[in-house]
């Protein structure tokens, strides 16, 4: 295993010291919303789940194309790496979303488009994961992994999207409204710093991780060779 | 009546930050296991070979 290269050590402190100040500018710097109180505060964390979620799986379908093109079996760890912060993402976007909805639409969850859209992307991306898990041959798991990925990232425009196409009560950020959306704002300029912001440090943030990922990928293969090749000596 | 001023949804706010913080907490832990049990695994794998040389 080669050592951490220089500039990931650099990554990882600047993302460290990014998502600080993003956590503060949330609790400090952006100004309490006049109606729905410091639970608005979740929507700067909340938004960039969700995008690093998108991202994490356009960048899965995109190994997933370059797999299959080259076969270099690298791309299938960013794949996998991708898919798995990806997952993590979602899930927290979702959970913060349900959290927010309590207080605002006066219950945890409902049937609502995008609330539905999202987790069904986010039981997609499990499925994948199992899918892999029940495959034996890695050169087969690779390339089913990489069809499926980019089948799979299918669900992620539909979310995006469900707000926008479909009648629903959650808000839309960039575009406007649906006339039943409840718990809509105007942002304030602090507001949109803190949100830009936000989903700039988030995007760090998942380059850091991917990169550890994708490193530690590759040493779990190379350990997998050696017990084989041990076994078989 | 009017609205006398922001919801309270402290404590609301508490929760999401938590479920975030701990969603991104579980996955940096998942990797921290794996990181260290892949190097135990690397170790036993370089004692192994050592005693198949001897």
């Amino acid at each position: 295993m080669q050592p951490m290269p220089r500039a990931l050590k650099v990554l990882t402190w600047v993302s460290a010291g990014l998502f600080a100040v993003a956590l503060l500018m949330t609790l400090f710097y952006a100004p309490r919303e006049a109606v729905m109180g410091d639970v608005q505060r979740v929507f700067y964390f909340h938004v960039a789940s969700g995008w690093v979620g998108a991202l994490a799986f356009l960048v899965a379908a995109g190994a997933g194309v370059i797999y299959l093109l080259h076969g270099s079996r690298r791309w299938d760890a960013v794949g996998l790496a991708s898919v798995e912060i990806g997952l993590a993402f979602t899930l927290a976007n979702l959970i913060s979303g349900s959290v927010w909805a309590r207080p605002i639409w006066n219950t945890w969850w409902t049937w609502d488009p995008r609330l539905v859209t999202a987790s069904v992307m986010e039981l997609v991306y499990i499925a994948y994961l199992l899918l892999r898990q029940g495959l034996e041959d890695p050169d087969r798991r690779a390339r089913f992994g990489a069809v499926y990925a980019i089948v799979g990232f299918l669900s992620v425009p539909l979310t995006f999207l469900s707000i926008r196409i479909f009648r629903t009560i959650h808000p839309v950020v960039v575009g406007n409204n649906d006339p039943t959306a409840q718990g809509a704002f105007d942002m304030t300029p602090p507001m949109l710093q803190t949100f830009l912001f936000s989903l700039f440090v988030f995007t760090v943030v998942y380059i850091a991780l991917l990169w550890h990922r994708v490193r530690m990928q590759a040493l779990a293969e190379a350990v997998e060779q050696r017990k084989m090749k041990l076994l078989s000596a | 009546m009017a609205l006398e001023g922001p919801a309270q949804t402290f404590n609301y706010m508490l929760l999401g930050y938590g479920v975030i913080l701990g969603c991104i907490g579980v996955l940096l832990i998942s990797m921290l296991a794996r990181y260290r049990a892949l190097h135990r695994d690397l170790r036993m794998l370089d004692e192994l070979e050592a005693q198949a040389k001897r």
